[in-house]
């Protein structure tokens, strides 16, 4: 008859015993994600550059109509775009997530033998998921932040350059920008987890074996 | 049926200890229209301590029976005990556990984590076992000293050669003193030499700390230093041989 591997009596608070001793700290699993990234620069950062013009884009559609408004009437004005702006914007958002699905896919199979590795090692399956999407995140929280500031920028040298304008600096509507920002960090980040988390997912089921036989 | 090893005050009486069982074990691989029977019904037992080679042709099923020993692929029908526990029962935290803590791996292609050092790449089944940087930094260090690689602890697998790198997967099969040291063709990437020496290591941690070591293989030098030896042939375990009874004799070319 099988038994298992920690005695009967102990039962009850067997799941916890065994979960607790297979784990993989946070600060550990940051440490090898940030590393697998610098190692792998190049591809990070055509990722992050997806991910900045998808975002840059999304803060220009958000911001620009406001900046023009506000430096044109010479007062902050608070009117929300119109509908088809976001429908671009969506669509912008779109083509970005598609671009890291594709690009964390191709991530993803070429470290399987490294994944199979790992579970021999021990990793449960959310190890190697938690390793993946740290790394996306950080790749996304860089091109999100930046596609924010760099979209927002351009909105406002566009509105400073509309022949129509008469504010300055003090009449930028820095508060809303600033949310917006925010909202693009936000998406961002979102966009990535959710372009990652299927890759992530499917390679972290593969078994040792199949894992370190494939070949890509 | 399962081998039941009697324990009284933590000694086994009168039954033999067997640490690996296999019953009948069956692995057959759908290619489509073809069904592969890799492995067709092997059983065997394997007592602590042993050191085991199990050998054969390519194609004869070594690297199967070593997926499933090792608990890395699932047989198509048949178990297998570790210790006595059928594995296919375990749920995948007790699965990581064991892989984790009892069984250590060694491969012929030595999968070392590229982007990761020598020491990093022993020390990470010690994160994964829950210790602390202050317990496994030190702890690799010395396992790494003990395979002969103390002064290249912070190369990274690319900047070491194969032998190097087999010993680094050495070390790190060892990190969390596992019961079980599994290689599949542990000397199939490394030339005449250097594949004597990991051969030597391996005896060498056999006997100073007892544990099992069960290796798939080609390689005839292993006949030397194992204590049984399952020639498999066609899935099947054709012969088992104990080593005193082998005779070798070595010859030389004379010119």
């Amino acid at each position: 008859m099988a038994r298992r591997l920690v005695s009967p009596s102990m039962a009850p608070a067997s799941r916890e015993v065994s979960r607790r001793q297979v784990n993989l700290p946070f600060r550990r699993a940051v440490e090898i994600s940030m590393r697998s990234l610098v190692i792998r620069l190049a591809r990070s950062f055509v990722t992050s550059v997806v991910v900045l013009l998808a975002i840059g884009f999304l803060a220009y559609m958000l911001s620009v109509d406001l900046v023009i408004a506000s430096l044109r009437s010479g007062e902050l004005v608070v009117k929300p775009p119109e509908a088809q702006r976001y429908w671009i914007a969506a669509i912008s958002l779109l083509v970005a997530v598609v671009g890291i699905t594709n690009t964390l896919f191709m991530s993803v199979s070429e470290r399987y033998r490294e994944i199979g590795t790992m579970k021999c090692l021990g990793a449960l399956d959310w190890f190697v998921v938690e390793l993946f999407l740290l790394e996306a995140l950080a790749m996304g929280a860089i091109g999100s932040a930046a596609g924010g500031l760099v979209g927002t920028l351009v909105a406002i040298v566009a509105g400073m350059l509309e022949p129509s304008s008469v504010g300055g600096w003090a009449q930028l509507p820095w508060l809303v920008m600033g949310k917006n920002i925010l909202i693009c960090v936000g998406s961002g980040m979102g966009l990535t987890i959710i372009g990652s988390l299927f890759p992530a997912w499917r390679a972290s089921r593969m078994a040792p074996a199949e894992a370190m036989r494939t070949e890509v | 049926m399962a081998v039941k090893a009697k324990k009284t005050n933590g000694k086994a009486q009168g039954r033999v200890e067997y640490t690996v069982v296999c019953r009948d074990v069956k692995k057959e691989y759908n290619l489509g229209k073809v069904l592969v029977g890799a492995l067709q019904g092997v059983s065997l037992e394997i007592k602590r301590g042993e050191y085991i080679s199990i050998m054969g042709p390519s194609g004869s099923g070594k690297s199967t029976l070593f997926n499933m020993i090792g608990g890395l692929d699932h047989p198509t029908a048949g178990k297998v005990f570790i210790d006595e526990v059928d594995i296919a029962q375990l749920d995948p935290y007790e699965l990581a556990w064991l892989r984790c803590r009892k069984i250590g791996y060694i491969f012929q292609t030595f999968n070392l984590i590229p982007v990761m050092s020598a020491l990093e790449n022993v020390t990470l089944p010690m994160i994964f076992a829950g210790l602390i940087p202050d317990d496994y930094l030190p702890k690799g260090a010395k396992m790494l000293q003990m395979v002969g690689l103390g002064d290249r602890i912070h190369h990274k697998p690319t900047e070491l050669s194969g032998g190097q790198q087999q010993r680094v997967a050495i070390a790190r099969s060892l990190a969390n003193d596992p019961a079980i040291v599994l290689a599949d063709e542990p000397t199939g990437n490394l030339d005449l030499r250097t594949g004597r020496e990991i051969i030597s290591l391996l005896r060498t941690l056999n006997k100073k700390s007892g544990v099992t070591v069960i290796s798939a293989t080609h390689d005839l030098k292993m006949i030397d230093v194992s204590d049984r030896i399952f020639w498999i042939r066609d899935g099947k375990i054709a012969k088992i041989e104990e080593r005193g009874k082998i005779k070798m004799s070595v010859g030389s070319i004379h010119e």
